[in-house]
């Protein structure tokens, strides 16, 4: 297999870097939004209610129009919706990114492990990984928290962790299986290389871009579980973010009264980054496949 | 020999090209390739990884793939020119008139169908139904197969045998023109002369002209009636066997043949300096200057030509012949 | 050279190697497959086959025989990766599979290898001199950096490349046969007294075939080292070795001088693989048919009796029951294993 490495830019291809685009202006947004915005109109009772986002009409009577000091409106407990896109899309990102890596760094421990000891290692890692993927993740989520009261976002990265590694480990597991075989790595231990030696110096660098597309496609998919457990309430309750704006839309009944914008602008925010993280993770498996690139350019 | 010259040929190439479109450019990867082949011949291709002879033979079997493209040339079969031919009209033409014996059995075969339905899968595909049990009962002994073949998988298959199948696929409509890539390259030795020997029987038995792709000259040796040397795309030598390898007239052949192993006797080791030339760049004269003994300034400029030096022995080289 | 404290054991160690053989293989055997979590049938890879490699005068030993012969085990199993059933092999004197580290950090550097695809032996994540910086570091190849590099250079010189062509190229930009020299660079630099070379030339065109196989004759004949020579090609075989063992079905069938073995084959077997070699002769070709005994088989063969029975033309009731076992022809040093030959009488 004949890959990219080195100084050799020819890699990069449209969707990696719009998709690397996209999530560095929401990652910007988010870390430098402060400095333009006062995110202090994030907390609660800071802001006039119920105010649509400008350019838009109020959704019944009893509403105020907009002001364009809230260009995006804010909702029932007085929150200003920019400054809340602004310091919870930070939080969520950062929940997804802790679940990821700790996620796949024991997943590519384990699967490495697995894959390149065989025999009891393998059996019992093999056994481990695979029940715990059987397991509903989601509902057992949800117990746990449900029992802790104040979760905090990293708490929270650790536990959706918890679930994350079984995939990479079989992932993992299986391409050191095939490449274990290969002419390089026999050529290592024939120059008296150690095991460890083989799996870091020989192995791991060949593993990049299935760990780099594997860590993108969970990091999309632990912001996802994260959601969906801060939408029914068992998130973190002290820092905002866009799973826990959503849960305090539904239960504002935002729905019915028909302010789209409280849970309609994380949405969006979440559809953006999702979007981002797919096509990095599409853009990265035609790296890792020179067959899908034209022709042109594979040797 | 002479009265083989005067007959006209069954199979006529002339002036085939075909390229590669890659970035920065094309690559020629066959260049103006000629050559004939008579009724009940075997004419040999051989030439090293990259000389162009399988995609010589793509090419007419019309069978390139992108970015492969024929840009110049006629294939002419039985007054029918290849590449000309529609595409329904080529389905009916293709298998009837011209098959292949792939290399690597193993890839050709189905593996979920048993052999006898993949035999009568070529048969009806090109022709009607009639008499198909006997018509695969007669192929398989043709190539030394027993009848029980039939009821198998490829799987259960050894190497030899699936060879052997193909062989039978292609030989089952009877073609005027089978081309053979390598057809023995992934097999035993023992296996290898039992292919080549079913291979030689069925052209005797069924009178089909054959062309044998490979790099084994020990095969052609043994095999083919005339041998055409390819080298960087273009043929630089065609005659007939024995005159190949008694009297070489292009350096490339002459160096190929001297580096020939035998069992029969030790020969020293003759080097080949040098590479096969980068197919992108390919230098404006003779292909094969840089490594050739004689290389003079004439080389560099003017590329050779095929030209006949000796009677039935063609080659391209401004010196051909001493 | 290389450092004597970090790679040479206790001296007496060392003097009893001196005397034994370089490479003494026992009784080797191996079996795949079979047993409790088997599924596969039963596989005799190697069976029970045993031979010698002096090392003093080095010598080039082929080890000949088709796919399922077994030679691709041996050779691992020699090289210390296939784990054997039954049998051992010494490297002189001591078991290779019983080695502890440090005895095997020496073996590794007193036996190299060189293998059949030169495309899979460089990681595709580094440049080509990868391949060799593990070597230098391991081993400690020379005084420093800059010895180490001149070591380098010499070693690309024996195999006709130069440092500054290949070694800060990555593998894909490398020819078929630069990454092949490469790889035998790399067994020189390690200045083994064994290169296990397992069908080094089958992958590679006719014009490299040469020049590797006339570098292998100059490491035997200018460096002292030996080699064994795996290989289906008794061609090559003929031009650069000194003895043959001839393999079918994991077993060892025949072994001489390469002279004696392939001009006068004694085993039904030799005799039919030499005869199926195509000559690259157009006025020598096969006038008869290979007999229908002898075409391949896709039956299981039982343990006990000759492997090659089913399909030997000289075949007698006496070799399905019994295994021949590998005896001298009187007065020489060719061995066949064959009931033709038993007894002394010479049957051929």
């Amino acid at each position: 297999m004949r890959r990219k490495t080195g100084r050799d830019l020819s890699w990069l291809n449209g969707k990696l870097v719009t998709g690397a685009a996209i999530i560095l202006v929401v990652v910007l947004t988010g870390l430098l939004g402060r400095f333009f915005w006062d995110v202090k109109q994030a907390r609660v009772a800071s802001c006039p209610l119920n105010l649509p986002p400008v350019g838009f009409g109020v959704p019944g009577p009893g509403f105020e129009p907009a002001r364009p000091e809230h260009p995006l409106g804010t909702e029932s407990s007085g929150r200003d919706m920019l400054a809340l896109l602004i310091t919870g899309t930070p939080n969520s990102l950062l929940v997804g990114l802790i679940a990821a890596a700790v996620g796949i760094t024991v997943g590519t421990l384990l699967g490495m492990t697995a894959g390149f000891l065989g025999g009891w290692p393998d059996a019992v890692i093999r056994v481990f990984s695979d029940a715990v993927i059987t397991i509903p993740s989601l509902a057992v989520l949800i117990v746990i928290s449900s029992y802790v009261s104040q979760i905090d976002i990293q708490s929270m990265g650790l536990l959706l962790a918890l679930f994350a590694w079984p995939g990479t480990t079989r992932v993992i597991r299986a391409q050191v299986l095939s490449l274990r075989e290969r002419g390089y790595v026999q050529m290592a231990r024939l120059s008296g290389a150690s095991t460890l030696e083989i799996m870091v110096v020989e192995l791991l660098p060949n593993l990049l871009p299935y760990l780099a597309a594997g860590f993108t496609a969970s990091v999309s998919g632990n912001i996802l579980a994260a959601t969906g457990l801060e939408a029914l309430g068992l998130g973190p309750s002290r820092v905002p973010t866009l799973g826990m704006t959503i849960f305090y839309a539904i239960r504002g009944a935002a729905i019915l009264r028909g302010m789209w914008w409280w849970w309609g602008l994380p949405i969006l925010m979440l559809m953006i980054i999702f979007t981002g993280l797919f096509l990095i993770a599409t853009g990265l498996d035609e790296v890792a496949n020179p067959r899908l690139r034209g022709l042109g350019r594979a040797r | 020999m002479n009265n083989e010259r005067e007959r006209s040929p069954v199979f006529r190439v002339e002036g085939l090209t075909v390229h590669y479109e890659t970035t920065p450019g094309p690559t020629v990867a066959v260049n103006n390739v000629s050559f004939d082949l008579y009724r009940g011949e075997i004419l040999g291709l051989v030439g090293e990884s990259g000389c162009g002879k399988s995609t010589t033979a793509m090419a007419v079997l019309r069978l390139l793939q992108a970015p492969g493209r024929v840009v110049a040339g006629r294939v002419v079969l039985n007054g029918t020119d290849v590449l000309a031919l529609g595409k329904s009209d080529h389905r009916a033409f293709r298998w009837r008139q011209m098959s292949l014996i792939p290399q690597g059995a193993m890839n050709a075969l189905n593996p979920v169908m048993r052999i006898g339905s993949q035999l009568a899968d070529a048969i009806t595909a090109h022709t009607e139904r009639g008499g198909l049990r006997r018509r695969i009962d007669e192929l398989l002994d043709m190539v030394g197969l027993p009848k029980q073949v039939c009821s198998l998988y490829p799987h259960e298959l050894s190497g030899g045998m699936k060879q052997r199948v193909c062989i039978a696929m292609a030989v089952a409509l009877n073609p005027p023109l089978v081309i053979a890539d390598e057809p023995t390259s992934a097999l035993d030795v023992v296996v290898q002369r039992l292919v080549a020997q079913s291979l030689l029987k069925i052209k005797n038995t069924l009178g089909n002209s054959v062309v044998l792709i490979g790099h084994d000259m020990g095969l052609m040796a043994q095999l083919a009636d005339r041998v055409a040397v390819m080298y960087a795309g273009n043929i630089v030598e065609i005659a007939p066997v024995a005159a190949v390898f008694d009297r070489p007239l292009h350096p490339y052949t002459r160096q190929l043949i001297d580096s020939i192993p035998s069992v029969k006797k030790r020969k020293p080791l003759r080097i080949l300096k040098g590479q096969p030339p980068d197919l992108r760049q390919l230098p404006p004269g003779c292909p094969f200057e840089s490594r050739c003994a004689q290389a003079a300034p004439c080389c560099l400029s003017g590329r050779p030509v095929l030209t006949e030096r000796r009677p039935n022995q063609w080659t391209a080289c401004h010196f051909g012949g001493d | 050279m290389l450092k004597k404290d970090r790679r040479e054991p206790a001296a007496k160690e060392a003097e009893e190697r001196m005397v034994a053989p370089l490479i003494d293989v026992r009784n080797a055997t191996k079996i795949y497959g079979g047993g409790l979590f088997g599924g596969r049938r039963r596989v005799t890879a190697l069976r029970d086959c045993s031979f010698t490699i002096q090392g003093r005068p080095a010598t080039i030993t082929a080890v000949a025989g088709e796919s399922g012969s077994g030679k691709s085990t041996l050779a691992g199993a020699v090289l210390g990766f296939v784990r054997l059933n039954e049998g051992q092999v010494l490297f002189t004197g001591q078991d290779v599979a019983a080695m502890n580290r440090r005895q095997r950090f020496f073996y590794r550097s007193q036996v190299q290898a060189i293998f059949q695809d030169p495309y899979a032996v460089f990681n595709p994540f580094y440049r080509a001199e990868h391949l060799l910086n593990l070597v230098i570091r391991r081993f400690d190849v020379g005084n420093g950096k800059r010895d180490a590099r001149e070591r380098v250079e010499e070693a690309l010189g024996k195999v006709g490349l130069r440092g500054d062509e290949v070694l800060r190229k990555h593998p894909h930009q490398l020819s078929g046969g630069q990454r092949q020299r490469m790889m035998v660079a790399r067994a020189y630099l390690m200045a083994p007294r064994l290169i296990v070379a397992d069908e080094p030339v089958s992958m590679v065109d006719a014009s490299l075939r040469s020049m590797i196989l006339d570098i292998m004759l100059r490491l035997r004949d200018e460096a002292g080292m030996s080699f064994l020579y795996v290989t289906h090609d008794l061609s090559t075989a003929y031009q650069i070795s000194d003895d043959i063992h001839v393999f079918y079905r994991g077993a060892l069938v025949e072994s001489g001088r390469i002279d004696d073995v392939l001009n006068s084959p004694k085993h039904p077997y030799t005799q039919l693989l030499i005869e199926s070699i195509p000559l690259p002769d157009p006025s020598q070709r096969w006038t008869t048919d290979v007999s229908v005994a002898a075409q391949e088989d896709g039956g299981i063969v039982s343990d006990a009796g000759c492997g090659f029975q089913p399909r030997c033309p000289r075949r007698m009731d006496h070799c399905r029951t019994h295994y021949p076992a590998l005896v001298p022809i009187p007065g020489t040093a060719h061995e066949v294993a064959c009931h033709l030959f038993e007894c002394g009488s010479d049957a051929s």
